[in-house]
């Protein structure tokens, strides 16, 4: 059995969608490979040689993880703040490589343990990756070492010391459209300069399970509630509650007597016209895949995603969605024709509105939704094989 | 699957479409967007989509009840009524364009001022990250101080 090692920064829950993606690569590639996690901490742009090394079972994986020192962390965010805000001429030249190198986790040990541990190839997934190719080849000249070099929207992607990449590996992935123009499309912002040696792109089209069966069954309590409609205003997982977001009674009111499941920032509501009162289930992806299962419509009011998951979920269980323009969840709503995208929160409404009144549209909207999602994104076993061919070539 | 026609290009320009054509039928969707960004919320400075003259137009857009007949009986109602009618075969069209025009301007309002609320949210986002970096990195500086 041939063995990959996935190296990346990102391994954990607390790195929301893009961690949610490694994790699922990972496990599309333990399906025909034998997959080893290298987990980089962020380690400072002096080279370090005594940062500390761990491994440990996680799941199917065996992750070895390089730890971090925690000191370096405010001023990668300084300098990731100044990047996002600041006016590109005033920021310090070497504040890019800084970051950079400060994001990378640059610790020789990361390379002399990556070539030891004989993999056939070797998968970098996220900008974080960026010192790898160079250093892998030195050591191990015939290496297959493939790269997904985005992974969201960082400003460190579009440094030039990102560019190894792009050129220094036999083959990049993406995760959507708008990755794939971001690298290569005419529009696209990236490269800059424009990178002529590009390695061949592939698009992965990740799929997730869905135990259709299993969300099929009611929450209980929901039944109180009658119709709904699931609000999307945070990453669906268990962090600290907030209190419930205002965008909960406005679209209440303008959907009149429809219900509104809010899911966001680990505390879940539903409130119709009378009553407003927790989901009487903790949040879990089970719980959220059971709403959405049940629920007329599904308005996401949340930023742009990786690829946009729980969008993917809700057309794969054939609820039609609302979706922000410009993000990778429009772009599916708009391929699939599954749900519609606005521009304000006018629209919001007023697209809300019109599946909720319309049986016809919204019937229409969740089977051609249902279709392309099970056909593009239903089907793991081909992910999976499309992941190995992507890592082994 | 193929067969079943729809496209959602079509139906998103429809919608944004009926919405200019039918301005004049009263508000629908002139929600305050800011209200929608808890950090705005707590911000120094009122959001401008919370403005007072924004929030006056969008409770007193809707010209449907001053345009409708006079109400009550007797004599003087229903001279009022014919005065009514008999200006409204004149207006009517111009009122209902006054209408379309005052409904399609506040939607308008409303778009321009979520866009500053959303530039003013992502600043205050950096400001509150970047104060707690640097409360951090005071931190650490003290203690390596003290070391």
């Amino acid at each position: 059995m041939s063995r990959v090692v996935l190296v990346t920064a990102r391994w954990g829950a607390e790195h929301g969608e893009s961690g949610d993606v490694v994790r699922l690569l990972a496990g599309a590639l333990s399906v025909r490979t034998e997959v080893e996690v290298v987990s980089l901490g962020t380690c400072g742009f002096k080279q370090s040689t005594d940062a500390e090394l761990s491994t440990r079972r996680d799941s199917v994986f065996t992750v070895h993880e390089i730890a971090g020192a925690p000191a370096q962390t405010s001023q990668e965010n300084l300098l990731r703040i100044a990047f996002a805000t600041a006016d590109a001429s005033r920021v310090p030249e070497i504040a890019g490589p800084r970051l950079v190198e400060l994001q990378g986790g640059r610790s020789p040990r990361a390379v002399e343990l990556i070539c030891s541990l004989g993999a056939d190839a070797v998968v970098l997934a996220g900008p974080e990756t960026w010192w790898l190719p160079r250093e892998l080849r030195s050591h191990k000249g015939g290496l297959r070492v493939v790269s997904l070099p985005l992974l969201g929207d960082d400003p460190t992607a579009e440094l030039l010391e990102f560019r190894p990449l792009l050129t220094q590996v036999d083959a990049v992935g993406v995760l959507s459209g708008a990755e794939s123009r971001r690298l290569v499309g005419p529009t696209g912002t990236f490269p800059k300069p424009t990178v002529p040696e590009l390695a061949p792109v592939t698009e992965l089209e990740v799929a997730y399970g869905i135990n259709r069966s299993a969300a099929a069954q009611l929450m209980v309590g929901m039944s109180h509630f009658g119709r709904f409609v699931v609000l999307l205003t945070g990453f669906p997982d268990a962090t600290p509650s907030a209190p419930r977001s205002p965008g909960h009674d406005y679209v209440r009111r303008a959907l009149g007597p429809i219900a509104v499941a809010e899911v966001g920032h680990g505390r879940w509501t539903i409130s119709d016209k009378t009553k407003t009162r927790e989901v009487p289930v903790g949040p879990s992806r089970a719980n959220l895949l059971k709403l959405l299962s049940h629920a007329e419509v599904c308005l996401d009011l949340r930023p742009q995603g990786i690829v946009g998951r729980e969008t993917l979920e809700s057309l794969l269980l054939g609820t039609p969605v609302v979706v922000p323009d410009h993000t990778v969840a429009a772009e599916h709503a708009e391929r699939s024709n599954g749900g519609l995208w606005y521009r304000d929160y006018g629209e919001l409404f007023d697209q809300a509105k019109a599946i909720v009144d319309d049986a016809s549209l919204r019937d229409r909207l969740s089977l051609k939704g249902c279709a392309w999602a099970t056909e593009v994104h239903g089907d793991h076993g081909r992910f999976c094989e499309q992941a190995a061919r992507f890592a082994l070539g | 699957m193929e067969q079943l026609p729809l496209d959602a290009r079509n139906i998103v320009e429809k919608l944004r479409t009926a919405n200019l054509q039918h301005a004049g039928d009263g508000p629908r969707s002139w929600i305050p967007t800011s209200s929608f960004e808890a950090l705005l919320e707590d911000a120094e400075v009122t959001p401008v989509a919370l403005n007072d003259h924004l929030s006056w137009l969008h409770a007193n857009c809707d010209l449907a009840q001053v345009l409708a007949p006079p109400e009550g009986s007797g004599v003087k109602t229903f001279v009022k009524r014919l005065v009514y009618r008999a200006v409204l075969a004149v207006l009517h069209p111009y009122l209902v364009k006054v209408q379309d025009c005052i409904a399609v301007t506040v939607r308008a309002l409303d778009s321009v001022a979520l866009r500053v609320d959303e530039q003013a949210a992502m600043q205050m986002r950096a400001v509150v990250a970047m104060r707690a970096d640097l409360v951090d990195l005071a931190a650490q500086v003290e203690k390596r101080r003290d070391e």
